[in-house]
């Protein structure tokens, strides 16, 4: 920023002095002072900067003569006073540049770093996600032997990986702690294609030896403090020691389609074992590079291929399966990606309207100096005299709200990277963009320019008598008033179309806010158990460590209800296939429906306010009993027995299952999202789940924040080398979940007040300006005798018929974007009748009351008065 | 020549051996008592050495200047006759007035 502001000849030299002393001021007197002082000096050079640069240099360089720099500078000088003596217009017009400029870039910078910057490993559009297309759609991870046919049959990848990350604690430290690891097969390394830093990274015989692990470049810093010695260490990971043979380079990391902002701390072998599992459990996402050459639409067409030959092999798991390739890029970043340039489009909307208002204002200008320029050009100037006027005038406008829009960009990235929601990937890749700022400002400029310079140099070439003739008369000729009468349009128009975004959003997260989710927040407290180590090997000893932590919860004064579940609600599950007894299978392939499964301890149900409709909850005993109970959704109630009672009824996972019978029927939720209706589910004993570890929900009268020291106290007491991890209350998870969609609301909404007052404005001025320049046409009507009513109604229905144009074009905008709208919202139609039709009204009230409010004070003028007015 | 050009070219000569953008900015700050901005030293400082009122040396390049050289800037004998010149109008002017 400094950069552009000093001379070039000077600007190395007072870079390093700012820096030197920055550094000095920061030592002496902290760094916020520093950060105070740097901003000042930056505010404060930008004065010096327009008095250097205000003479361009390359004339200055080329036209040596002195006369030349003294009339730029005697125009510039003059542009200067003239704007300053019409604030209303100057201010309007350096704010509306100001807004338009910096909103846009910094929404650009948001948008480049998160979205554009390709991922910090070699040649990163080559990595892809493999995943499966299933029953359920699109995308679940693969299973292990599909995984190991694919490897044996592809032909399009240079290497191929499968993942499966994990939370894994770390024991063998002064205090144990909570580390996101993945299990990768050593090809992991390869599609990645960086080597370790230090060490080696995983091969073949780690994978049967099992007792090694390679760090992250951060978890070495973090665990080791980056000592050398780190290199084989003994490191304690759920209790099983494990040697590292490899720190990986700064930025390394195997992208997994579940990590979002996560980056894998450990690198585990991936066991041949593992991979050996069932074809119908599908657990691993699948990474790979694609070859020299091989396109994604190709790779997808292969993987195709291969699922084709596995459906008619394997007919019974993989009859209706196939596969997907995306770009890692497009995986992982493709839904911020989505809503970014969606707010993006909306920024530019915000732009066009600030473009459309300034030329608007700039051209309702120059058609008011007609008269001064032409009587100007009768007295000798040239017409280069008279561009030059303009242009300085134009380029004092663009420059002053260029630097105001700069400032303003460099604020609000600040304060974005403050607001915006940490799911959001790469927060920290977000800066800056020179391209978009040189982008945004161009445009303004140009618009400033071309608007300012353009009418005048028509002005200039036109007849002396003809324009003071027209100037007085105060009316236009024909095609200026079409091209002024379509900026109006124009501000109109896109005004709606942001107008109806903004507000489908606004409604669809209210809409999600009020949703029913089928459970209770108030008062719940949740936290991560995850009993690991030997001692916790077996179901039964997890099972028996969680009814320890329920019994010490429970004893806490405030606790009223205490349970687990495999995965809360919102945050997904995991779901199979269901035989159902006594029904008939229709074919070889025909699975049941699809159940999601969850698994549970305790008092849960009441616990997470989830209401019991049918029968009873779970008991202990019906995990031990030969008739296993099992409590079911009403949505499964309704899918399986729509019509009879459920209870006392059976099914089970597998062929042939173990049965399970239905004991109680329970309320909905949502388990997969907030946007997720809810599915099928099951709630089985713990032993009889599929998951180890489980969330614990405690639900307490009064304040639970103030109850979470004693619930971690009361665990740690049933067993100190087991940690809770992730205490959160659920009311806090839940804004978690909607943390993003708020962010993106009420960012939208923003940019449809300012786009609605910038095209409310530039409709108020460039309208009332108009009818103000008729004042003399009234007057001499009146004094024809003409009524004031029908002179209101006829500038009126000027001002209606200039909105009604406005609102068909922006309903036809609004029209050609519902089908992005639609894929956006949620809950709400694609068009928001109320909204809309509230935003029409609204514009068009403001075109009224342009005309009117000035007409009428047009038509209380005296005739003799109005007559006089210039 | 203007006042901040005079007040520059002063904090140069005051500030002998020593003279660079740094140390001229804080002496024309504790001179002026307001706060002086790189942006108005360096164009002035710019503006000078084009007229052949200053020159200048580098110094060596230094790690907490992100490896740039200080820029040393010396008066002129042309900018100390110019100096003088004003100095000696000014005292002519000043003889005689009370305010």
């Amino acid at each position: 920023m400094f950069r552009l502001l000093l001379p070039a000849a000077q600007r190395e030299a007072a870079l390093g002095d700012v820096l030197e002393e920055y550094a000095l001021r920061r030592d002496q007197e902290g760094s916020r002072a520093a950060d105070r002082w740097r901003r000042r000096q930056l505010v404060r050079s930008v004065g010096a900067a327009i008095r250097l640069h205000s003479v361009p240099r390359t004339l200055a360089g080329r036209w040596t003569d002195r006369e030349t720099l003294t009339m730029w500078h005697q125009d510039l000088r003059l542009a200067v006073r003239t704007l300053l003596k019409r604030p209303g217009f100057t201010s309007t017009v350096v704010a509306t540049l100001a807004l338009g400029i910096g909103v846009t870039t910094a929404l650009f910078g948001v948008f480049r770093g998160v979205f554009l910057t390709p991922l910090p490993l070699p040649e990163p559009e080559e990595l892809v996600v493999v995943m499966e297309r299933g029953s359920f759609g699109c995308c679940g991870p693969a299973s292990g032997p599909d995984y190991r046919d694919w490897v044996e049959r592809e032909r399009s990848f240079d290497a191929m990986a499968a993942l499966n990350p994990v939370n894994v604690t770390l024991t063998g430290l002064e205090r144990p702690e909570r580390v996101y690891a993945t299990h990768v097969t050593p090809s992991a390394f390869d599609v990645v294609g960086l080597e370790a830093d230090r060490g080696r990274v995983l091969d073949t015989d780690d994978q049967l030896a099992q007792d090694v692990v390679v760090l992250s470049h951060d978890a070495w810093r973090r665990i080791f403090d980056g000592r050398p010695e780190a290199l084989g260490a003994r490191l304690e990971i759920d209790g099983v020691p494990k040697t590292v043979v490899g720190i990986m380079p700064e930025g390394f990391d195997v992208p997994s389609p579940w990590q979002g902002t996560r980056h894998h701390d450990l690198y585990l072998p991936m066991s041949p074992e593992t991979l050996q599992g069932s074809r119908g459990s599908h657990s691993y996402p699948v990474i790979a590079r694609l070859s020299e050459g091989v396109t994604v639409e190709a790779a997808q067409a292969d993987m195709e291929r291969i699922m084709r030959e596995l459906a008619v092999e394997y007919p019974r798991t993989n009859a209706d399966r196939s596969s997907e390739v995306f770009t890692v890029h497009e995986y992982v970043y493709g839904q911020a990606g989505d809503q970014l340039l969606l707010i993006l489009a909306a920024a530019a909307l915000v732009l066009l309207i600030a473009c459309a208002n300034v030329g608007g204002l700039q051209l309702a200008r120059a058609v008011s100096r007609e008269t001064e320029l032409s009587v100007r050009a009768a007295l000798g100037a040239s017409r280069g005299a008279v561009a030059r006027l303009l242009f300085s005038e134009s380029l004092v406008l663009a420059m002053v709200g260029g630097v105001l829009g700069m400032g303003l960009a460099f604020v609000a990235l600040d304060g974005l990277r403050e607001v915006l929601p940490p799911s959001m990937p790469r927060i920290a890749d977000i800066a800056m963009d020179p391209t978009a700022l040189a982008f945004a400002m161009g445009a303004s400029v140009a618009t400033a320019v071309a608007f300012g310079v353009l009418p005048a140099l028509l002005a200039s070439r036109a007849d002396l008598a003809a324009a003071v003739k027209e100037g007085a008369r105060g009316t236009l000729a024909p095609r200026k008033e079409r091209i002024r009468d379509s900026f109006i349009v124009a501000q109109i128009a896109l005004g709606l179309v942001l107008a109806n975004g903004a507000a489908l959003l606004v409604r669809s997260y209210t809409e999600l806010r009020s949703q029913e989710y089928g459970f209770d927040t108030d008062g719940v407290i949740t936290l991560s158990l995850n009993p690991q180590g030997p001692r916790y090997e077996d179901a039964e000893a997890r099972l028996r460590y969680m009814e320890g932590v329920i019994d010490a919860v429970e004893e806490l004064g405030g606790v009223r209800s205490v349970g687990t579940v495999s995965r809360l609600p919102l945050f997904g599950g995991s779901n199979g296939s269901v035989q159902v007894e006594g029904w008939e299978r229709r074919s070889s392939v025909d699975q049941g429906p699809l159940v999601e499964v969850t698994s549970v301890v305790g008092d849960y149900f009441r616990a997470m306010g989830i209401p019991l409709v049918q029968g009873r909850t779970l008991v202990a005993d019906d995990s031990i009993s030969d008739a296993v109970g099992v409590v079911i959704n009403q949505a499964m109630a309704d899918e399986v027995w729509p019509g009879e009672s459920p209870l006392g009824k059976r099914f089970g996972f597998g062929t042939p299952p173990p049965w399970l019978t239905v004991v109680g029927v329970v309320g909905d939720v949502r388990q997969w999202g907030p946007e997720e209706a809810p599915l099928a589910q099951a709630y089985l004993p713990y032993t009889r789940g599929w998951s180890s570890s489980g969330y614990l929900t405690v639900r307490v009268s009064g304040d639970p924040a103030s109850v979470i020291p004693r619930v971690r106290d009361a665990i740690l007491a049933v067993d100190p080398t087991q940690p809770p991890s992730d205490l959160r209350t659920m009311a806090e998870r839940l804004e978690g979940r909607l943390a993003q969609r708020r962010f993106y609301t009420t960012l939208i909404a923003l940019f449809a007040v300012a786009a609605l007052f910038l095209a409310s404005a530039g409709v108020y001025g460039t309208v009332s300006y108009f009818v103000v320049r008729r004042t003399r046409e009234v007057g001499i009507r009146m004094a024809l005798g003409a009524g004031g009513r029908g002179i209101v109604g006829l500038v009126v229905r000027r001002g209606i018929r200039l909105a009604a144009w406005g609102i068909a074009v922006g309903l036809f905008g609004v029209w050609a974007t519902t089908s992005v709208a639609e894929s956006l919202v949620y809950g709400v139609a694609s068009v928001d009748l109320l909204s809309l039709a509230g935003a029409c009204l609204a514009l068009a009230a403001v075109a009224v009351a342009a005309s009117v409010l000035p007409a009428a004070r047009a038509v209380s003028v005296h005739p003799g008065v109005a007559l006089r007015t210039e | 020549m203007g006042e901040f050009e005079q007040l520059v070219l002063l904090a140069v000569l005051r500030l002998g051996e020593d003279a660079y953008g740094m140390a001229v900015r804080r002496e024309l700050e504790e001179a002026t008592r307001r706060e002086v901005s790189y942006g108005a030293v360096y164009t002035t400082l710019d503006r000078l050495e084009t007229k052949g009122w200053v020159s200048h040396r580098l110094g060596e390049a230094r790690p907490e200047r992100g490896g740039r050289a200080r820029k040393y800037f010396r008066v002129t004998p042309a900018g100390r006759a110019t100096l003088r010149e004003s100095r000696r109008v000014l005292d002519i002017m000043w003889t005689g007035v009370s305010i």
